[in-house]
């Protein structure tokens, strides 16, 4: 059954990361702020640039390592993957009792570190300024998302997702969590790569950065890889820190979750579009502002706890 | 309190310490004196330190067919006073150097490097003596502005040589960005020295696309003919530029325009500044990352095109100008129109500057980044919204009054921050004091009795006149020279963009601490216009034939281009 | 003979065997100076069969339990007989560390050959008596063979450091000296203060246990102050904050083979010699609470010391050799866990010592690995600052992938043995954290820095490994295989630890409960889970947190699959072209992301660099509305400058020694007279 569940999760994964990605484009961005008509296929775009992508020609650099500019692709999407699995969608999680929230962390940080090491193996100098942009505010987000986690497993006397999720479905409201999710809702814009804090990507300043030198398919595997791990982030967002309305039926406590993730998508997404970029140093001060907060929700709930 | 200044203080101040060989003074805005070869730089140096004077540009001309030496103009700008002058040296042809002023005036780098790459003045004491204009592997000793170049002539090129860019410090790693470069619509390299996210200097290569409108000036076409290409040097503002140089050509053969003429030419000139600003808006927001602003900004924009179609008969290029007048008139059945658009922009931009206004993470990327001081300015010789986002009040339409600007009342927009911020906030001003502009332009039109469009035009043009000319532009003051010849057609016909000036400024920008993502908005806040720096066109003499092609032949032409593409790929 | 063969089947006798081939070795092989080529072979056969010896008597331990303690002759005058006995901790050692350092001594085989100039028979003897030292701090069951064994390994580390005779090495080693002596001042002191109160004047590690017994109930100042002592000892050895200042400079001076073993052990014993400290001869009590947490305070700020102090460094051996500060502060902060939480839950304070015991071993395989690809640079390159090297994967693709599996293990990313450790001291930590949230708060500093050793390690890698590849080494062949094979292993064993971790926890859970009272640990299969791969951590409520590589392997390889699949779904044509610049031309040295450069803004933000002022808005009083644009300009606050004023003394001492004794080795000889002068005038002071 946990088999079958994995599949669910991979195949969710894999297909509502871009169909959300193509409906903020089309709704929110594009029609909703931008008043322009957008994509014509509508939330459908995000496939068709995939789609495209998967068959344009494949070219690597001259003066890179070959091998591993082809790996990073497959296992950043693999590793977003494996981490969807962790994530108790629908109330329990195909590897929920293999795994924990700290293994959660590391297996969706191999992701963003297989994209470094690949940009970097292009030798390319704007991948290297995306990727230690990327590096550089991953040091001080993921301090901010590791907080809220904490609070949660100091409430919960667990690190297992699915006991966090329990027991704060069991618990109900608290006030160190909210403070949590809170932060944590900040924390998604930038774990979405969305703007304000799209600094790694920047077409306008690093030309994409990580991407600039990686075409065709493996573009489409690293896109899919941004895509997979924004549905797993609002997953985990969602379960965990959202718990509201878990019921005894996986069915239905997984179309909560997608209502729920859904809703996160078009807050997201409309912050995205009518927002600027900030710089690199501007997002570190945004973030250790929300890490303060994040840590005041944690000492709360260990206070509480 | 700074003495009033005249032609003849001018005059009297330089003939104090310099020996003044010739002087004229055809207005009592305009001098030409002629100094001796050796004296130049201090004659330069007086105008500008000591009189306070502005540079504007520095011409080479070969003068060899007609007196059988070279000229090297350099022109200075007496704002406050309204008075252009430049100072003039003769060159014999076998000892072609000129010392440098670029080492008293920044601000002439380029220009003296141009006419070293171009005339083969060699420029002694030059801080950086590199090329400037000509490609790599342009062969040694050939000069295309030399009037013995024929101007198809094109050079087996020196394979191998390419361009000496500046080594960069040692702990810093070189980015490039151009020549293709996602915010930068033309090309141009700058190669920026980074220390992780910090930029600790920059080079510069332009000109990867040097167009030689200059020469096709000087060579081929006639005075009515370069107003058309001159328009061609811009794609945004066009306008300006045969502005412009109608009026250096009007000014050397002494040709009044009539009134109603000079109106319309500065209702056409405000328009061209809305769009060009609300396009600047939008592009800003857009290297930003805000495509909030950039698509409403363009959508508030698209009215004015139509506007501008609906006048001119051409969204761009308005080709309103002629020498000695306007084209077409405006009819009062119009006025209606336009009014209604200018509220229309007017409205809707007041909607969103607010909106942009209100956005302190916008405001936070602005302010504070590209800081460029009064002085600064100075040196570089930074004009329009650049210049005045320093305080530095110069204003080409009030300064040096041209058109029907005499008569219409409006403010020179200026802000003190010295930063992008106030060079934005100067261009948001400036939208709303032309579209002011605009409607007192069409309240000027319903008053003035319709007639002559076109003042009285001489049969020949007496040859060997000096004409110049500013129109202030979007980006600042446009400026040509117009040295008139034979036949009808210019001896020598020189183009200062405003974008010449500013983006020689730019470097001065990059301050210590400047963050490699202020680099795309520091540029793009002097609104840089690469193409006006670069004059060149290729014009297809092949087809003369004309034809007008809809959406589905442009949709069946890419198509066919894409197969065609594909076939070859496929062998 | 039959005899003999007997004797060899028992632990002691296979040590017995192992030090006295290697003994006899580093005895040996000087004598080959003039044939350096037979040199490298010899010694490391010699060390093969020794070590064999050595691992195979730890080996052993763990198949027919630990030895008894037995007796060696007495020194004259001493009142107490030197004592060896091995239990299950000793053997983890006895096992690690002589697998390394052959493995060091193989790679030295052709990397020695980089100094052309120097003798290899200056380095071989040292390294031969490398596990020679180590095996006798582990199986010394006396205070004075203990003492011993410290002070032949500082000397071995001294003549590592001073190996290539430059000036400032030979100052480096000074430095050293006086560090490592001083360590051995303060451990005298604390054997004189237990020798003092000890009723049997008696200093084998049993009596030492119930002397430390006696001391806590009558006289806990006294016992204070030997633990301090000890603690001060242990943690200069360790090179945890506050005295991690010397390995910065005394590391990356010596060959960096030498620095690969010498990683694998000096810093190694000293945990040991923790965990023998306040797990085994410190009874659980009241002090165990308090140093326990002494420890862990220790830990917490190492890591962020040596993690910060780490991200300025651009060169390859000062990098890692910060980051053994910062590995051990993650070591000593869950042995601190552990003695903390003695006292109050076994199974968390159980979990932490095995975490610690376990990231240890972890951290003597990626760490030695780490060096002995640092070597690997500078045998390519001739060089080891990052900013010089680039693109070295494509000279040597093995020696990056196994720099790169260093990197993840020492970054602790699954599925590699760095994860495994890391992870359980993360869990412990923060379970521990619900009782004293002292542990939370380090649990989460761990955590973080966890991120900060990732960003570090990315710089390393992706500065040396990746990127253009510098034109002085384009032309290079790849490395000789005795510098790839060692590497190629220690990855290996990375890895496999990695996707076991649990069949590699559960010795070492034995050897730590060991330590205590018999039946004051809780079973392993209750704790750690029963498994062989996986990890199911249950402090007593259920199981908490797991950690199963198995089921996350299967799913990696699946996803794999998937994505491998996409990848060729529509099968498009490939090619390889030169990196873009924009359409610009750039040679690959102007073009290197610079490694000064590597997370600048960060480390702008935690403004620990100088001269970054930013100049806002020219005029402020343009925007007088708003508060004023000017950002201060970042103050200098470097953590080179913690201890000015110790470093200044250190240095003016060693300028004034210098000055009388020209020479290095007469120094070595007066130090010690002074450490003996010191530690007989503070028996005297004590007595």
């Amino acid at each position: 059954m946990l088999i079958g569940l994995g599949i669910v999760h991979i195949v969710l994964t894999l297909f509502a990361g871009p169909f959300l990605d193509g409906f903020t484009r089309k709704y929110i961005k594009a029609n909703l702020a931008h008043s322009r008509e957008g994509p014509l296929v509508g939330p459908w775009q995000t496939f068709v640039d995939l789609f495209k992508l998967l068959g344009k020609e494949d070219l690597f650099t001259a003066g890179g390592i070959i091998s591993l500019q082809m790996l990073a692709p497959l296992v950043a999407l693999s590793s977003a993957l494996v981490a969807s699995l962790m994530v108790p969608l629908s109330g329990i999680a195909p590897l929920g009792a293999q795994s924990d929230m700290i293994v959660f962390l590391y297996t969706i940080g191999l992701g963003a570190v297989a994209v470094v090491i690949g940009a970097m193996a292009t030798g390319s100098p704007y991948a290297y300024a995306g990727s230690l942009r990327e590096i550089s505010l991953y040091l001080i987000v993921e301090p901010v998302l590791m907080l809220a986690m904490l609070g949660a497993m100091a409430l919960s006397r667990s690190l297992h997702l699915e006991d966090q999720l329990r027991w704060h479905y069991a618990q109900g409201f608290s006030l160190p969590m909210l403070i949590g999710a809170v932060a944590v809702f900040v924390a998604l814009q930038a774990q979405f790569g969305k703007l304000p804090f799209d600094i790694a990507e920047a077409e306008q300043e690093v030309i994409s950065g990580p991407f600039i030198e990686i075409s065709g398919p493996r573009l489409a595997l690293l896109r899919w890889f941004f895509l997979s791990r924004q549905f797993v982030f609002a997953g985990l967002f969602c379960t965990v820190f959202l718990p509201w309305g878990l019921t005894a039926y996986p069915v239905v406590n997984l179309l909560i979750t997608l209502v729920k993730i859904f809703v996160v998508y078009s807050l997201i997404g409309l912050i995205d579009a009518v927002m600027p970029r900030v710089r690199i140093d501007q997002a570190l001060r945004v973030y250790f502002a929300v890490l303060i907060i994040a840590l005041l929700g944690a000492v709360l709930a260990f206070v509480s706890a | 309190m700074v003495q009033q200044l005249t032609t003849d203080t001018i005059l009297g101040r330089l003939s104090e310490s310099i020996p003044v060989i010739a002087s004229q003074s055809p207005t009592p805005h305009r001098l030409y004196i002629e100094v001796p070869k050796d004296r130049v730089k201090e004659a330069c140096r007086i105008l500008f330190e000591d009189l306070q004077g502005r540079y504007t540009i520095t011409v080479g001309t070969d003068r060899r067919p007609v007196n059988g030496k070279f000229e090297v103009l350099h022109f200075f700008s007496f704002d406050r006073d309204n008075i252009r002058m430049a100072v003039r040296v003769f060159l014999d042809p076998d000892d072609l150097t000129l010392e440098s002023i670029t080492p008293v005036i920044p601000g002439a780098g380029w220009a003296e490097r141009e006419i070293q790459d171009l005339v083969g003045i060699r420029v002694i004491g030059h801080p950086d003596p590199r090329p400037l204009a000509l490609p790599d592997g342009f062969p040694e000793g050939l000069y295309p502005l030399r009037k013995d170049y024929p101007y198809n002539y094109q050079p087996p090129l020196d394979e191998g040589k390419t361009f000496p860019f500046k080594e960069p410090p040692p702990d810093a790693t070189v980015v490039t960005v151009g020549p293709f470069f996602p915010v930068l619509e033309e090309p141009s390299q700058w190669r920026l020295f980074v220390d992780g996210e910090i930029v600790v200097g920059c080079d510069y290569r332009g000109f990867y696309n040097h167009r030689a409108i200059e020469k096709l000036g000087d060579s081929v076409l006639t005075y009515n003919q370069i107003v058309f290409l001159a328009e061609r040097i811009c794609g945004i503002c066009g306008c300006v530029h045969s502005t412009s140089y109608c009026q250096a050509v009007e000014e050397a053969a002494g040709i009044e325009v009539p009134l109603r003429a000079r109106v319309i030419r500065s209702l056409i000139l405000e328009l061209e500044r809305v769009h060009s600003h609300l396009l600047w808006l939008g592009l800003a927001c857009h290297i930003v990352g805000f495509d909030y602003g950039f698509m409403q900004s363009w959508r508030i924009r698209e009215p004015v095109m139509w506007l501008a179609e609906y006048l001119t008969g051409s969204r761009k290029h308005f080709s309103i100008n002629l020498v000695g007048g306007v084209r077409r008139d405006i009819v009062p059945d119009q006025f209606d129109r336009i009014l209604s658009v200018a509220d229309d922009v007017d409205r809707q931009t007041n909607e969103l500057v607010k909106a942009i206004q209100d956005d302190t993470a916008l405001i936070a990327r602005l302010k504070g980044v590209g800081i460029f001081t009064p002085e600064e300015v100075r040196l570089s010789g930074a004009v329009g919204p650049t210049a005045r986002g320093s305080g530095v009040a110069i204003d080409a339409r009030r300064d040096h009054p041209y058109a029907a600007y005499d008569l219409l009342q409006f403010e020179v927009v200026t802000h003190d921050g010295c930063d992008t911020l106030a060079r934005t906030l100067v261009r948001i001003g400036e939208i709303f004091e032309s579209l002011k502009m605009i409607r007192q332009c069409v309240n000027l039109l319903k008053d003035i009795p319709v007639g002559d469009l076109l003042g009285e035009i001489p049969e020949e043009i007496p040859p060997l006149k000096d004409g110049m000319h500013a129109v202030e532009a979007p980006r600042g003051e446009v400026f040509h020279y117009v040295l008139t010849g034979y036949e009808n057609r210019p001896y020598r016909w020189r183009v200062r963009a405003p974008s010449y000036q500013n983006i020689q400024s730019v470097p001065m920008m990059f301050k210590e601490g400047t963050y490699l993502a202020d680099v795309p908005i520091t540029l793009g806040s002097v609104d840089p216009c690469f193409s006006c720096t670069e004059r060149m066109e290729v014009v297809d003499q092949g087809r003369s034939q004309s034809y007008t092609l809809e959406e589905k032949d442009l949709l069946r032409l890419s198509r066919s281009k894409y197969r065609a593409l594909k076939a070859t790929e496929r062998k | 003979m039959e005899n003999g063969l007997f004797w060899l089947a028992r632990t002691e006798g296979q040590i017995g065997t192992g030090l006295m081939v290697l003994i006899l070795a580093s005895v040996l092989v000087p004598l080959f100076y003039r044939r350096r080529y037979y040199m490298g072979p010899i010694a490391f056969i010699l060390t093969l069969i020794g070590s064999a010896f050595l691992i195979s008597s730890g080996v052993s331990v763990f198949l027919q339990g630990p030895t008894s303690t037995f007796h060696l002759h007495p020194l004259p005058g001493l009142t107490t007989p030197l004592t060896i006995g091995v239990d299950y901790l000793s053997a983890v050692f006895l096992i690690f560390v002589p697998a390394v350092v052959t493995l060091v001594c193989l790679y030295s085989l052709s990397y020695i050959e980089n100094y052309k100039e120097q003798n290899p028979a200056r380095l071989y003897p040292f390294l031969i008596l490398l596990p020679v030292a180590a095996a006798l701090i582990v199986i010394a069951a006396d205070l004075i063979l203990f003492l011993i064994g410290w002070e032949l390994l500082a000397l071995i580390t001294y003549f590592f450091i001073v190996y290539r005779k430059e000036k400032e090495v030979v100052r480096a080693g000074a430095g050293y000296l006086l560090v490592s002596q001083a360590a051995i001042v303060c451990l005298i002191g604390a054997t004189l203060i237990l020798y003092r109160f000890s009723e049997t004047k008696n200093l084998t590690f049993e009596a030492v246990g119930q002397t430390i017994e006696q001391m806590g109930l009558v006289h806990p100042g006294w016992l204070h102050t030997a633990l301090f002592l000890f603690l001060i000892g242990f943690g200069i050895n360790a090179g945890i904050f506050p005295f991690h200042f010397w390995l910065r400079k005394a590391y990356p001076s010596a060959p960096s083979a030498a620095a690969g073993a010498l990683a694998a052990v000096g810093p190694k014993v000293a945990v040991y010699a923790l965990l023998r400290l306040y797990a085994d001869w410190l009874p659980v009590s009241f002090f165990s609470t308090i140093w326990g947490q002494i420890l862990a305070l220790f830990g917490g700020l190492s890591l962020f010391v040596g993690a910060f102090i780490a991200l300025l460094q651009t060169d390859a051996a000062k990098l890692v050799s910060c980051y053994i500060t910062v590995q051990l502060g993650y070591i000593v902060l869950a042995i601190g866990a552990g003695v903390t939480f003695l006292p109050i839950s076994p199974p968390i304070a159980l979990v932490a010592l095995t975490a610690g015991l376990f990231h240890t071993v972890n951290n003597a395989l990626y760490k030695s690995l780490l060096f002995l690809n640092t070597g690997a640079l500078f045998a390519r390159a001739g060089e080891t600052d990052l900013a010089k090297v680039g693109g070295l994967m494509r000279v040597m693709p093995l020696t990056g992938l196994t720099a790169l599996t260093a990197a993840v293990a020492i970054a602790g990313l699954p599925p590699v043995n760095g994860f495994a450790s890391k992870w359980m001291i993360f869990s412990d930590c923060l379970m521990a954290g619900r009782t004293l949230p002292l542990f939370a708060l380090l649990g989460a500093i761990a955590l973080f820095i966890s991120a900060l050793t990732l960003a570090s390690f990315l710089k390393f890698f992706g500065s040396a490994f990746l990127g253009p590849l510098m034109p002085a080494t384009a032309e290079k062949k790849d490395l000789p295989l005795p510098m790839q094979v060692p590497q190629a292993l220690l990855a290996v064993a990375c890895v496999l630890i990695g996707l076991a971790p649990a069949a590699f926890v559960l010795p070492l859970y034995q050897a730590v409960s060991f330590l205590l009272h018999k039946g004051y640990a809780p079973s392993p299969y209750v704790v750690l889970g029963d498994s062989l791969t996986a990890i199911r951590l249950n402090f007593g409520d259920g199981i908490v947190a797991t950690w199963n590589p198995i089921p996350f392997l299967a799913a990696g390889a699946v996803t794999f699959l998937v994505s491998f699949g996409l990848y060729r779904l529509l099968n498009p044509s490939r090619r390889v072209s030169p990196v873009w610049h924009c359409g610009a031309t750039v040679s690959p040295t102007i073009a290197k992301y610079h490694t000064h450069g590597f997370y600048q803004p960060f480390k702008d933000f935690v403004g620990f660099r100088v001269n970054r002022s930013h100049a806002r808005s020219h005029n402020p009083s343009a925007y007088a509305s708003e508060e004023p644009p000017v950002r201060p300009i970042t103050q200098q606050s470097q953590p080179d400058r913690l201890y000015p004023s110790v470093i200044r003394w250190i240095s003016r001492l060693y300028r004034t020694i210098r000055r009388t004794r020209n020479g290095s080795p007469p120094m070595v000889w007066m130090l010690l007279t002074v450490s003996v002068i010191v530690a007989i005038a503070l028996y005297s002071a004590l007595s």
